[in-house]
């Protein structure tokens, strides 16, 4: 029989052990060891006309491209508040078009309506529904709305191509909407969306993120009801569907891989694959002709987390990933770009189409580069 | 008294972990790269298994050092040499004719050379512009000693006949396990040691231990200097276009070091880039004085391949670094493999849009470089 002194010590040491496990591996996926070189796939310059910041995009089978731009959260800080007075950002829509990638982008224009405030909006995720029947496409954004009480809204655009606008229909809110992520349209009034944090205040968030709990996830939208389709993920960040819409990609961000879910017929979501990354990936853009992948990626995570922190002060380095699909499943990873963080810092999102690579990140450039690399 | 031994105690296991975890990190435990290449890219048919150094000739023909092997190796890795038929081969690649197979270049054995047992290692050539009779220096470890033994061979290029002609060997007790040489004219060069040790635990040890027991030496036609020492394991040495600089990568150090050569040829630290995984041989590139690095990215799996060179597969990576008045500036990566394409990368160029690997004991690869140089 074991003394009671000689037990309390026993576990003790082991709730040691268990501390300092977690701790090396924190300090390991932290980035202090981790040093990549720069290469890019191709000739990039940073595109000219748009405000820093472009977290997210959403590509359409012809190439035209809606980017969200000027990307906060409520209670991010006075250095990102510093940037935005800075460099005079605001919550904005972009238009890009991959076949004419040389010539920038178009500012959308968006106006209020006793539904919603322009002021106030600082858009994040976005996610495009081609509405074929009326021939039209329906713009779903992820929205931080900078007023009291605090609460991350879905809003509901149309596009009038002609007159290059945004027209705002409706927008979408409730308690299973936590820190809404990016979205992932499946209707025209439709979408899954990803919940990226459960916690709210700094403290318990910055618990959450440093015990890399599990506990954010993917919630279903189908026009009446809430339903949480995908739990035991560690931030949930991008999203997005395969052309077919058979499959839904999940980037958990701070687990550091990609889930691959089946979708069924009820839009419930089955488990078919994890494929780890050993870096921080972000949104997920999907290849219109081969299925692939492609990830903006945090290759070092104290450098973005800084970079957050004081966006003019730090630079973080970006990271490019295409993901090779078959039937679903992920089967090998490719770097296509590396920076150290002076041409774009904290990449967020990257796509490539016709042979043209276009890059977001959360607050600095966007880039386009042409890619000479076999793919 | 009891209290200040337990202080020390736990002070000199503080440090020894510290170090322990350093060197674990070193070995590219904890890191992950993915892969990517500059172009399409393809194995080099016709050569066998292993192609560790080569030299650029002035035509674009590439001068390959193939056939390395060590007797005190694993006997899955004899197998392995036996196989493929492995020897001692020289090659000759035209590197704007990538679709041709390289040329094997006529050796025989004389009095003082025994073609049958020679495992080529690092190359030095000192052309000869008017009739391209280069002066072609190899480190060789003649195959089957039952511990490295390593002497420098001469040769003379024919290029009439596609002979390698021997015409000296250098040996002297400076040399320990050498690696890689830079000539400085037809009877001098530097070369690297880049193990003290030359038994197969014995060398284990001084990797793992980091221990600084290597040299540089120099030879100027009559001795042997000694110009950097206290080293961990120096491997390729290159130098600049002028002639100004020399540089050297070391192995366990993970850096490349930058030396001004003085008058008497002794070297003068300028420059310590570091690198992330383990450098082996530099290439120059003539015109921009621009380097080009390869290396074992994880040195784990490098070490756990040279145990199982058949059966297993270590990454290959290739650097590329900017030069300007004769120091390293910035870098880019320009390949990596993670070893089913080219395991255990030694050495690397490009030569007018064309990037060549060779490997220490794998395939010799080229892939068309579409991205831009720095």
């Amino acid at each position: 029989m074991l003394s009671k002194g000689t037990c309390v010590k026993i576990v003790a040491v082991s709730l040691l052990a268990v501390a300092v496990q977690h701790i090396a591996r924190l300090v390991v996926s932290s980035g202090i060891f981790t040093h990549h070189y720069k290469h890019f796939p191709g000739p990039c310059r940073k595109v000219e006309n748009i405000q820093l910041g472009s977290e997210d995009f959403y590509t359409l089978p012809d190439g035209l491209t809606f980017i969200s731009s000027g990307f906060r959260m409520q209670n991010m800080g006075r250095g990102v508040e510093e940037h935005f007075r800075k460099n005079k950002l605001e919550g904005r829509m972009y238009l890009f078009d991959f076949k004419k990638a040389d010539a920038g982008v178009k500012e959308l224009k968006i106006r209020s309506t006793d539904l919603f405030n322009v002021d106030t909006f600082h858009p994040h995720g976005v996610g495009v529904w081609e509405d074929k029947k009326a021939g039209r496409h329906v713009v779903f954004v992820v929205n931080h709305p900078l007023e009291e009480p605090v609460a991350d809204r879905i809003e509901k655009f149309i596009f009038d191509p002609n007159k290059l606008e945004l027209l705002h229909q409706a927008y979408y809110s409730g308690e299973a909407m936590k820190s809404v992520n990016d979205v992932q349209p499946t209707g025209e009034d439709s979408f899954y969306f990803t919940n990226y944090q459960y916690f709210r205040n700094r403290v318990p968030v910055t618990l959450e993120t440093l015990l890399q709990l599990r506990i954010t996830d993917v919630v279903h939208f189908d026009a009446n009801n809430y339903t949480v389709v995908a739990d035991d993920l560690a931030s949930a960040n991008g999203i997005a569907m395969s052309k077919d819409g058979q499959y839904i990609y999940v980037a958990p961000c701070l687990g550091q891989e990609i889930r691959v879910f089946r979708r069924n017929k009820d839009n419930s979501l089955t488990l078919q694959q994890i494929f780890p990354l050993y870096t921080i990936p972000d949104n997920i853009q999907v290849d219109h002709t081969t299925g692939d992948l492609y990830v903006g990626c945090h290759p070092i995570a104290y450098k973005v987390l800084l970079h957050m922190e004081e966006p003019s002060e730090h630079l973080a380095p970006s990271q490019v990933l295409q993901l090779r699909v078959k039937d679903g499943n992920i089967t090998s990873a490719q770097e296509l770009l590396y920076d150290h963080g002076e041409l774009i810092s904290g990449s967020t999102s990257a796509l490539v189409y016709n042979r043209k690579l276009l890059v977001g990140s959360i607050f600095h450039n966007l880039v386009t580069c042409d890619v000479n690399i076999p793919l | 008294m009891g209290v200040l031994l337990k202080i020390l105690v736990v002070a000199v296991l503080g440090v020894i972990a510290q170090q322990a975890l350093r060197i674990v990190n070193s070995w590219g435990v904890f890191a992950h790269y993915y892969q990517h290449y500059p172009g399409p890219c393809q194995t080099v048919e016709g050569v066998q298994p292993g192609s560790e150094d080569f030299h650029i000739l002035p035509n674009g023909q590439a001068l390959i050092s193939s056939g390395l092997r060590y007797e005190i190796f694993d006997p899955k890795c004899k197998e392995f040499w036996k196989k493929h038929g492995v020897k001692g081969r020289m090659y000759l690649m035209d590197l704007q004719n990538v679709q041709a197979a390289p040329r094997e270049l006529k050796i025989t054995s004389t009095s003082q050379f025994n073609a049958d047992t020679f495992a080529p290692h690092g190359i030095s050539v000192v052309e000869d512009s008017k009739q391209g009779r280069h002066v072609v220096f190899v480190v060789n470890h003649p195959y089957g000693d039952e511990a490295v033994a390593s002497r420098v061979e001469k040769f003379l290029y024919d290029p009439l006949k596609q002979e390698l002609i021997h015409q000296t060997y250098f040996s002297d007790p400076t040399m320990m396990v050498v690696n890689d040489l830079q000539a400085t004219g037809e009877n001098s060069f530097y070369f690297t040691n880049s193990n003290y040790f030359t038994k197969p635990l014995a060398v284990l040890l001084e990797v793992l231990l980091e221990l600084p027991l290597t040299d540089v030496v120099y030879f100027d036609g009559q001795t042997y200097t000694v110009v950097d020492s206290g080293l961990k394991s120096p491997n390729g040495v290159a130098m600049s276009p002028g002639g100004k600089y020399v540089y050297v990568a070391y192995f366990v150090a993970r850096e490349i070091a930058v030396y001004k050569r003085n008058e008497d040829n002794t070297l003068r630290p300028v420059q310590k880039y570091p690198l992330y995984g383990w450098p082996d041989n530099i290439q120059v590139d003539q015109k921009t004085g621009h380097l080009f690095v390869a290396l074992h990215p994880l040195a784990y799996k490098f070490l756990a391949y040279t145990d199982d060179i058949g059966g297993q597969t270590t990454p290959s990576q290739v650097i590329q670094l900017a030069v300007e008045d004769g120091l390293i500036k910035s870098s880019q990566e320009l390949f990596y493999d993670h070893g089913d394409l080219i395991s255990g990368s030694s050495t690397a160029i490009v030569y007018d849009g064309t990037l060549l690997v060779g490997s220490v004991f794998h395939n010799l690869v080229t892939c068309k470089v579409n991205v831009p140089l720095l």
